[in-house]
């Protein structure tokens, strides 16, 4: 089911997401002077979400292209501009 | 106490560690097993990213503004978040075009422009010196703070000291010779340099071992762990503080620039550019680094925190730098070990990142703003120099000094105001002016060369006017009433302020505010400029083929520009120039390979080996340099446009020809229309013929049969009928001679017995011919003949044969009563001319264009078809062609008519030659 998406699309998506994360609203969220698990929440959350991120991240990398059998034309699978 | 000696020792000695490291790797490169191509290696090398600003500075930012300077971090992650889509693409126009530094790739993308590659040049040399100056500030401070160790003396900023006698300059001039070594080794001057990947891979590996180090012992050797370091400092308001970030509008935009300048940053700093597309040796490596890289970053901002959170917990007074806590905690803690290893950490990240952005630099120096002015200067004749490859190393080696010592300037009289941060951020400003060009022209295919210059240009402008102005201003060089009242008192031109922007409200910093005014600038002019701009063909070229470049990759080589053609040794010699001698044989030996053809044998090449050539070049001395030089030894203008007159001279041909085409077959329709008419005129004329024949012949066999059963016939009677017999057989005879006449013509086997002539004679005798008939009819004959004329060449019979036939034609045609024709004779100057009028019934004109016509008989409804074969007038016409005269007829219906004719006196070019029916 993964593996239909394009892979750009998801990249996007995963980028989008990063921006939220790491924006205002969902800062403010955290934004209070406590601790968690001994560490700042803030910074807690950030580390989470950055995680969250590379996670993300690493699974769509191994994510083969539908069109892998067909050398060659994975190349152009994907390069939809964002 | 670490002794001086100790620490040079260390020093060098870790130097002289990565040299080995790059020696080996260029070694293994040779031999062919690479052991920079795998995806750790390459991640490790982007990791050049974390310098000394991030070893030392961002802890010192963290002690300033806590959690909020990890967004130069959060910045790249979100970057290789799409890393795949966008680095990979940059990657494969760089390996096609064989670019090698980001001006290379911004001029190739517009037009392979020698201008644009120049001024981003400048941009990059100017914006990435306030950053290098960081790099030497931070090592020789380092370098004089665990000097002094086991205390604590923070070196006093050493501006009045003779530069003679300043660290800081001995560490500039080293780490050009650091960059003199792994960059310009060979004596190629190519653009890959694996040795040098390998040992910034292994910096970055010390660097972060080197940083955990310092955080674990501090979490864990100073408190006890996390929650005791944290718990701790949420006791102290001061540092508490920190724990949040101030989320009003106001002043989450600091951490949105800093996100957005650092995304910048990771694409197009010359250093990261140099590393992430033009040292990549696969661009698979990338599907493991956009992931490897992030979790380094990750991993390497870890213990900022802690550690700046620490150093606030132990010198709360703020006597110690906050950018120097990496060090002085573990000198506090008496760790001689962990210092020295700090310190090469440090030195890992400053020297990797000034050895790579030199090269990068210098690469860009020497191919985008040297070579390309001395390449021009006729009178260095450079492109007849036989070997360059020398003189290439000494203007990289030039301009890496170059470099440094700019670095050290800035270092000297500037950066001494400044955190390690904010100084990279000034230079973090100038790369994200490459932005919209690069992304702009990666994904956007009508950005042009203008509207990008402009761009850069304007984006720099506001670049230097907002951010270096009032550097230069806080360091003495202006005064600071133009930072503050703005040039000439004009408030609205502030640097800080520039239009009286409210920055105060809006809770933009100084780097924001040149950020939105710079990016707002450069992207706006890039757009407007590309949209009312033109692209030449070469642009247009370009663009498509960066944009598209994986529709194209596949057979990119086959798509080259160059249409022209160019001797082979004449590419061999100027590839040896760049790329030395060995090089360049050895380059056109792969070519011929891969090419199955033989080099020795081919001595002019085609398009491909001048474009194979020209990327080689590219390698060497950058696109817009080795396209000036392939230039000069291709004959054919190369560019697009002439193929595109090609292509439209081929279509011209190609119109032409068909236009050719249904021209001939419109003729070949004509000639068969036309013989279709002359079947059916044959046809009409053999039943006309048959009909006339037939008609004598039936009176002549009625007569002789009667004559045949009356024996006893009345003698007069008998007298009558024997006279139309004889008359009707001799109009049988005159048909058929008419037909045969005809026919000889025609065929051109007519017999021309061809004498000197009296034309006046030859009407005399053919009026005499006809006297019998005109009389019969009481026809008037006027002669209008002079009493001389001069001879013409000439057949006797056929003349007299045309005059008789326009005499019976007139006498044919005239009214039974007052009948009258008239036969005229002038000479003129060179020719006879001869009219025949009579007052008959007339032609109409449009019979007029048919009378000479074969098998035509001009009919009359009235009195049917006329007498003859149709043939008379059409043998006339053809004689009088034959003897190059012209006959023609005027007349009007009921007017009569008057065939006139013309004989050229001087027959001599009269020849016997067959004559065709289309004729």
């Amino acid at each position: 089911m993964i593996g239909q998406t394009s892979k750009t699309g998801l990249s996007v998506g995963i980028f989008m997401l990063g921006c939220v994360l790491f924006s205002n609203p969902l800062l403010a969220l955290f934004n209070y002077k406590v601790l968690l698990l001994g560490v700042p929440l803030l910074f807690l959350y950030i580390f989470a979400a950055w995680l969250l991120l590379i996670l993300l991240v690493i699974r769509v990398a191994r994510i083969r292209p539908r069109s892998a059998q067909i050398r060659g034309s994975q190349d152009t699978e994907d390069m939809t501009s964002p | 106490m670490l002794e001086k000696g100790t620490i040079l020792l260390v020093a060098f000695g870790y130097m002289g560690l990565l040299f080995a490291i790059a020696y080996a790797g260029d070694k293994r490169a040779e031999m062919g097993r690479s052991i920079i191509s795998n995806p750790y290696t390459y991640a490790l090398s982007l990791a050049v990213y974390c310098t000394a600003w991030t070893f030392y500075g961002s802890v010192g930012r963290a002690a300033h503004s806590g959690i909020g300077s990890l967004a130069v971090y959060t910045g790249p992650t979100l970057v290789a978040v799409l890393g795949w889509q966008i680095l990979r693409k940059i990657i494969r126009i760089s390996k096609i075009n064989r670019i090698t530094s980001i001006a290379d790739f911004i001029a190739s993308r517009y037009g392979k422009s020698t201008t644009l590659a120049g001024v981003v040049t400048i941009i990059a040399v100017l914006g990435i010196i306030p950053y290098i100056s960081v790099q030497i500030k931070a090592i020789s401070t380092t370098y004089l703070l665990i000097s002094q160790y086991p205390s604590i003396t923070v070196p006093e900023h050493l501006s009045n000291i003779p530069i003679l006698s300043d660290t800081a300059f001995y560490v500039a001039l080293l780490l050009a010779v650091f960059a003199f070594l792994f960059g310009t080794r060979h004596l190629e001057a190519t653009e890959r340099h694996e040795g040098l990947v390998a040992a910034i891979a292994f910096e970055s590996l010390v660097k972060l071992i080197a940083f955990l180090a310092v955080g674990l012992f501090v979490t864990y050797g100073m408190y006890n762990g996390v929650g005791d370091l944290f718990s701790k400092a949420l006791a102290v308001p001061d540092i508490s503080k920190f724990f949040v970030i101030d989320v009003s509008a106001k002043s989450s935009v600091g951490w949105y620039s800093l996100t957005f300048l650092s995304m910048m940053a990771i694409l197009f700093l010359p250093r990261q550019f140099q590393l992430a597309v033009v040292e990549n040796v696969n661009e698979e490596h990338l599907k493991k680094a956009i992931w490897l890289f992030p979790l380094y970053l990750l991993a390497i901002n870890l213990f900022v925190l802690p550690v700046a959170f620490g150093g606030l917990l132990h010198f709360p007074d703020g006597s110690i730098d906050a950018d120097t806590f990496v060090l002085t905690l573990p000198m506090i803690g008496h760790q001689a070990g962990l210092v020295l290893l700090v310190f090469i950490g440090g030195l890992s990240a400053a020297s990797g990142m000034v050895i790579v952005e030199t090269i990068a630099l210098s690469t860009m120096i020497c191919n985008d703003l040297v070579m390309p002015v001395l390449l021009r200067l006729p009178f260095l004749d450079l492109a007849r120099r036989s070997d360059l490859s020398s003189l290439l190393l000494t203007i990289r080696r030039g301009s890496m000094m170059l470099v440094l010592l700019l670095g050290y300037a800035y270092y000297h009289y500037v950066v001494k105001y400044y955190s390690l941060v904010s100084i990279g951020l000034i230079s973090f400003t100038a790369v994200a002016q490459f932005g919209p060009a690069i992304l702009g022209g990666i994904f956007w295919k009508g950005g042009t060369r203008t509207g990008a210059l402009c761009g850069l240009l304007a984006g720099f402008a506001v670049w230097g006017y907002t951010l270096v102005l009032p550097s230069l201003a806080q360091a003495g060089f202006l005064s600071e009433h133009f930072v503050m009242q703005g040039p000439f008192g004009i408030s609205l031109l502030r640097p800080n302020q520039l239009f009286n922007l409210n920055v105060t409200a809006l809770g933009f910093d100084q780097y924001t505010h040149a950020v939105f005014w710079s990016m707002l600038v450069n992207l706006g002019i890039y757009t407007m400029v590309s949209l009312l701009t033109r692209q030449t063909a070469m642009e247009h070229t370009q663009a498509t083929l960066f944009v598209d470049v994986f529709k194209y990759s596949a057979d990119m080589d086959k798509s080259s520009f160059w249409r022209g053609t160019a001797s082979v040794p004449a590419l061999r010699s100027l590839l040896a120039r760049f790329l030395g001698k060995l090089r360049a044989n050895e380059a056109l030996a792969e070519y011929a390979r891969s090419h199955h053809i033989n080099p020795e044998q081919v001595q002019t090449t085609d398009a491909g080996l001048v474009s194979y050539s020209e990327k080689l070049l590219a390698g060497a001395i950058g696109s817009a340099s080795a396209r000036v030089m392939v230039a000069s030894v291709v004959k054919e203008e190369p560019l697009v446009i002439g193929d595109i007159m090609d292509i439209l001279d081929e279509t011209r041909q190609v119109i032409i020809y068909s236009r050719e085409l249904e021209k001939a077959s419109g003729e070949l329709k004509a000639a068969n229309e036309r013989l279709k008419e002359l079947d059916k005129l044959k046809n009409e004329f053999i039943s006309t013929v048959t009909h006339e024949l037939r008609t004598p012949l039936t009176s002549v066999r009625a007569l002789a049969e009667v004559l045949h059963h009356n024996p006893d016939i009345d003698p007069v009677q008998h007298q009558e009928f024997s006279r139309i017999i004889v008359n009707e057989s001799e109009r049988l005879s005159r048909l058929i001679n008419d037909v045969l006449d005809f026919q000889k013509i025609e065929s051109g086997r007519m017999q021309w017995q061809l004498s000197r002539l009296d034309f006046k004679k030859i009407i005399e005798d053919s009026v005499q011919a006809m006297n019998q008939l005109i009389q019969d009819k009481h026809i008037r004959l006027d002669l209008d003949l002079p009493p001389q004329v001069p001879l013409i060449t000439g057949d006797r019979d056929r003349l007299i044969q045309v005059m008789l036939n326009l005499i019976s034609n007139a006498a044919k045609f005239c009214p039974d009563a007052q009948g009258a024709i008239t036969i005229g004779l002038h000479a003129e100057a060179d020719h006879l001319k001869v009219h025949v009028t009579d007052n008959g019934i007339g032609i109409s004109p449009m019979d007029q264009q048919i009378v000479f016509k074969e098998f035509r008989q001009v009919k009359d409804a009235t009195r049917g078809r006329p007498m003859g074969t149709g043939l008379g007038l059409s043998i006339t016409k053809r004689i009088i062609d034959f003897h190059k005269g012209n006959i023609w007829v005027e007349s009007g219906l009921g007017r009569g008519a008057s065939f006139s004719f013309t004989l050229p006196l001087k027959g001599e070019s009269i020849e016997e030659s067959p004559m065709s029916v289309f004729s």
